[in-house]
Formats: C-alpha cells, sequence, structure tokens
C-alpha cells in the first residue's frame, strides 16, 4: 500500500505541469495562436529550480515555510486520491478538502507576510474566494456521498462506478465542474494567465517569490490542478466505466486531458467575471449541488 | 419522475434568479409542459383517459393560452424589469433551498411513506411560488409565481392520489385562467394609471 502510494504520489506530481503545459497548447490552438510547447512548464520548472532567490525585506519565516507546507500539503493530495487501488481507506473527502485549504490559508497569510499591497489584494481575493469555493466543493461531493453513506472516497469512488451517468452524478458533475474552474483558478473565475491587477487571485499571492520557492509553489498549483481534476474524471467519468481501450491507464489519461480540454474550452469562450458576479456563478453550483441531493 | 421533479424544482430556482418578465415567462412554460409530462406518465400506469386530457389541457392552457396573455402584457410594457426585489436573487434563492428543507421535513413529519421526492418537490415548488409572489414587486412576476404555486399544488394532487377526477381538474383549470386573465387586465391597468407595474406604488388611494 505504501509503495503504491508513492508512486502514485510521484507519478501525479510529475505528470502535473504537463496536464497545464497542454491546457495552455489548447487554448492557444483554439485562439489561431501556435502557442508554447506542452513541455513549457517543465522547462520553467527546471529555468526557476537553477535559479537564485530574492527575498522581501519584510518576509518572516511564513514566506519561508509556505512553499514547502503547499508543495508537501499538494503531493499529500497526489497520494491520497484513490487511482491506482481504491482500497485503502484513509482517503477522506474532508482530508483532502482542507488539504487544499491549508495550503490556501498560508498562501494569503505568505501574501500578506512579503508586505507587496498587490500581494495583500490578492491575499483578500483569495480568500473571499475561498469563502464561496469551499462550500460549493463540500456540496458537491456530498451531494454523490450521501447516496453511499461514507465520505470515504475510496468507497464514493467504487459507488460512482457503478452508479455513473445516473441523474444525481450528472448534477453533482455540473457542480463539480465549476468548483474545478474555481479551484484551478480559471477564466471565469481567475485568469491564470497574467499579472494584471484587475484579474489577480492566486498570480497575486505568489508576485513577491522568486526562484526555486516559485518553482515549488507553481508546482504545487499544478498537482492541486491535476489532483481535482483527476477527482472529477474519478467520480463523475470513473475508470472502469468503459473498457474501450484494454489498458486502463490510457483511458484515464485520455479522460484527464478531454476534461483539460474542456477548462481550454470554457477558457476561451468565456469572459472573466466581475469579482462581485462570482457568488452567482457558485450559486449555480451549489444549486445543481442541491438538485444532485432531491434526485437521489 | 425523478427527472420531472428535478426539472421542477430547476426551473422553480432559475425563476428566483430571473429579472427579466419575458424570460420568467419561457422558464415557466417549460415548468407547465413538466407538469404536463408528470400527468401522462402517472397517467401510463392507470389507463384512464381522463388523465390524457387533464395533460392536454395543462398544455393548451398553462404552456399556450396563459403565457400568451402575459407575454401580451409583458410585451406592452417594453421595457420593465424587476429592479429591487425586496430580496436580492441570491437571498431568495437562498431561501428557496430554506423551503426545499422545509418541504422535506413536513413530509417526513407529516406523510411518511408515500413517494418522498415526488412529494417534497411537489411541496417546495409551491411554496417556492408564494415565495416569489410575495418578494417581487413585479405585477407579471407574481402572476408568474401565482401559476408556480398552481404546478405545484397540481403536483402534488398527482403523487399522493392517482390523479384527481376530470371535473375537479376542469374546475380548477378555468379558476387559474380567469385569474391570470384578470390580473393581466389589471396589471395593464396599472401601467395606465401609474406608468409601472410596480405593485409597491399601491399604496395610496388614488381618486
Amino acid at each position: 500500500m505504501a509503495l503504491e502510494m508513492l508512486v502514485q504520489a510521484v507519478g501525479i506530481t510529475l505528470l502535473a505541469p504537463l496536464l497545464q503545459g497542454f491546457i495552455q497548447w489548447c487554448k492557444a490552438r483554439l485562439q489561431n495562436r501556435r502557442g508554447p510547447s506542452p513541455l513549457q512548464p517543465y522547462r520553467n520548472l527546471f529555468k526557476l529550480l537553477a535559479k537564485d532567490m530574492v527575498v522581501a525585506g519584510t518576509a518572516s519565516w511564513i514566506s519561508f515555510v509556505t512553499p514547502f507546507v503547499c508543495f508537501g500539503a499538494a503531493i499529500a493530495v497526489a497520494a491520497l486520491l484513490p487511482v491506482v487501488s481504491s482500497g485503502w481507506g484513509v482517503s477522506d473527502l474532508f482530508l483532502i478538502v482542507y488539504l487544499f485549504g491549508l495550503s490556501r490559508f498560508l498562501l494569503a497569510l505568505a501574501g500578506l507576510d512579503s508586505g507587496n499591497s498587490f500581494a495583500g489584494m490578492g491575499s483578500s481575493r483569495e480568500m473571499y474566494l475561498a469563502v464561496l469555493v469551499e462550500p460549493a466543493f463540500l456540496l458537491a461531493i456530498v451531494a454523490t456521498a450521501g447516496a453511499v453513506g461514507t465520505t470515504e472516497l475510496g468507497r464514493m469512488v467504487q459507488h460512482a462506478t457503478a452508479h455513473s451517468f445516473t441523474l444525481p452524478y450528472v448534477l453533482a458533475a455540473g457542480a463539480f465542474f465549476i468548483v474545478v474552474i474555481a479551484e484551478c483558478g480559471r477564466i471565469p473565475v481567475d485568469n491564470p494567465d497574467t499579472h494584471l491587477e484587475l484579474t489577480m487571485f492566486q498570480e497575486a499571492t505568489l508576485i513577491e517569490y522568486s526562484g526555486r520557492q516559485l518553482a515549488l509553489l507553481l508546482w504545487s498549483v499544478y498537482v492541486r490542478q491535476l489532483a481535482m481534476v483527476v477527482l472529477f474524471v474519478e467520480l463523475f467519468f470513473p475508470w472502469h466505466w468503459f473498457d474501450l481501450i484494454p489498458s486502463l491507464f490510457v483511458w484515464g489519461m485520455l479522460k484527464i486531458f478531454l476534461v483539460g480540454f474542456l477548462l481550454a474550452l470554457t477558457e476561451t469562450s468565456t469572459a472573466k467575471m466581475r469579482l462581485f458576479r462570482l457568488p452567482n456563478f457558485l450559486a449555480a453550483s451549489g444549486l445543481l449541488a442541491l438538485l444532485a441531493l432531491v434526485a437521489r | 419522475m425523478n427527472v420531472l421533479t428535478v426539472l421542477l424544482l430547476f426551473t422553480a430556482f432559475l425563476i428566483t434568479r430571473v429579472s427579466n418578465l419575458r424570460l420568467a415567462i419561457q422558464i415557466l412554460i417549460v415548468q407547465s409542459l413538466g407538469v404536463a409530462v408528470a400527468c401522462v406518465w402517472s397517467g401510463l400506469g392507470s389507463e384512464l383517459m381522463h388523465t390524457y386530457i387533464a395533460a392536454m389541457l395543462t398544455v393548451v392552457i398553462k404552456a399556450g393560452m396563459i403565457p400568451y396573455a402575459l407575454f401580451r402584457v409583458a410585451a406592452r410594457l417594453r421595457n420593465e424589469t424587476e429592479n429591487k426585489p425586496i430580496l436580492s436573487p441570491n437571498q431568495t434563492s437562498l431561501a428557496a433551498a430554506l423551503l426545499l428543507a422545509v418541504a422535506y421535513g413536513l413530509v417526513d413529519q407529516a406523510l411518511p411513506g408515500l413517494g418522498r421526492d415526488a412529494l417534497a418537490g411537489a411541496l417546495s415548488g409551491f411554496l417556492i411560488g408564494l415565495l416569489i409572489m410575495i418578494t417581487r414587486r413585479q405585477a407579471v412576476l407574481q402572476i408568474v409565481g401565482l401559476i408556480m404555486m398552481e404546478n405545484g399544488i397540481y403536483l402534488l394532487g398527482l403523487s399522493m392520489t392517482r390523479g384527481l377526477p376530470l371535473i375537479i381538474e376542469l374546475g380548477v383549470f378555468f379558476d387559474v385562467m380567469v385569474a391570470v386573465i384578470v390580473l393581466g387586465i389589471l396589471t395593464f391597468r396599472l401601467k395606465l394609471s401609474f406608468m409601472t407595474t410596480d405593485t409597491t406604488v399601491l399604496q395610496k388611494l388614488k381618486g
């Protein structure tokens, strides 16, 4: 079990930048640009890992600790997801949600800690978003957990595999997709590609980081994104649903990149929302989750 | 049946967020069609002719004549929208979610054993219609709330019995139709005398 977890954690961590690169590549193609190669995030990470850091004058130990804790939390999530085997009974839903919560909390603190006013704005917005995303996230998954009677992810995935594409799961999938967009900082909610002050959430809190610390933080953001997509695929398009290709691994990867393409598609076809429209957007997620609860 | 309950609730929740009159009426048409399908569905089991007649009447009256009348009124009102509802869209949705919970609680306490989800869905459809009537200032949206309540009651009856006798349903349809026509005329008069259909202006006597 420990070995499987380790393999899975390393695998997800190593694949995460590829998904980010793939989404950016799809987006560029959809916008008639050639775009950077899907491997570009790896190159960026290598470049940043080799560089020296410049630390803000006001930064305290919080700024120092944050990259490591965020990266650790991301790897923990990657290890806990029931991908390779769904049997080990420790991957609780609430654990996953609050591992995300932990890294978000520390990022917001680090943003304030750096003394940069943009980073402070970013922290405030990040917390505002967290207040909206967390209930939507929990509601979307609890809507499906209600039918299973447990919040343990392995059992939930088994149940989802048996009941995929029934009405509650379809509704909850809609709810969860909105949460994925918000949690990954994708366009209707946040723009991951710019440092423009109007669009900043997560990028703003990272603004004072450089070198190795920035590399770790960016990497943890990518891992978090892949983890969300994997969770989405597992719960709503389960692994064993369709044995078209003999190797389930390839089929799983295909689905993950399909969701990546879907994210790129929503990102090119919608405009960034105003900050105060976000409650409405996430209310839609809450509504779908509520209906999923009723439909069960 | 589950799909239809969800459709009913989905449209009800959509209406809590809408401020455009025409859009609200269009959503109402979808909801009424859903009710008609539910009626046919329950008729499939029992092979009673009159459920089909009731379904047909639902389509003709609730998805045809009433929306037509409301569209006429809305077209004359031109650009009226719900500007300052008493509860904002988010608050109304939240209140509607609470009503859904209340409906479930009520069904569990008072009527255990019957088809729980359908019953609770119908009851909360009724309650949300009432909520819309209370919290909206626009006369047309209040009429929409009335029809939603009617749809809820209809589904409630449908899920508790296997369809009411035809003569009672005819009476109910006639009632609702007359009510809507009267309300439509009143709304139009309201527009003529006050230049708006905001019902909060109806506080002063006008001689």
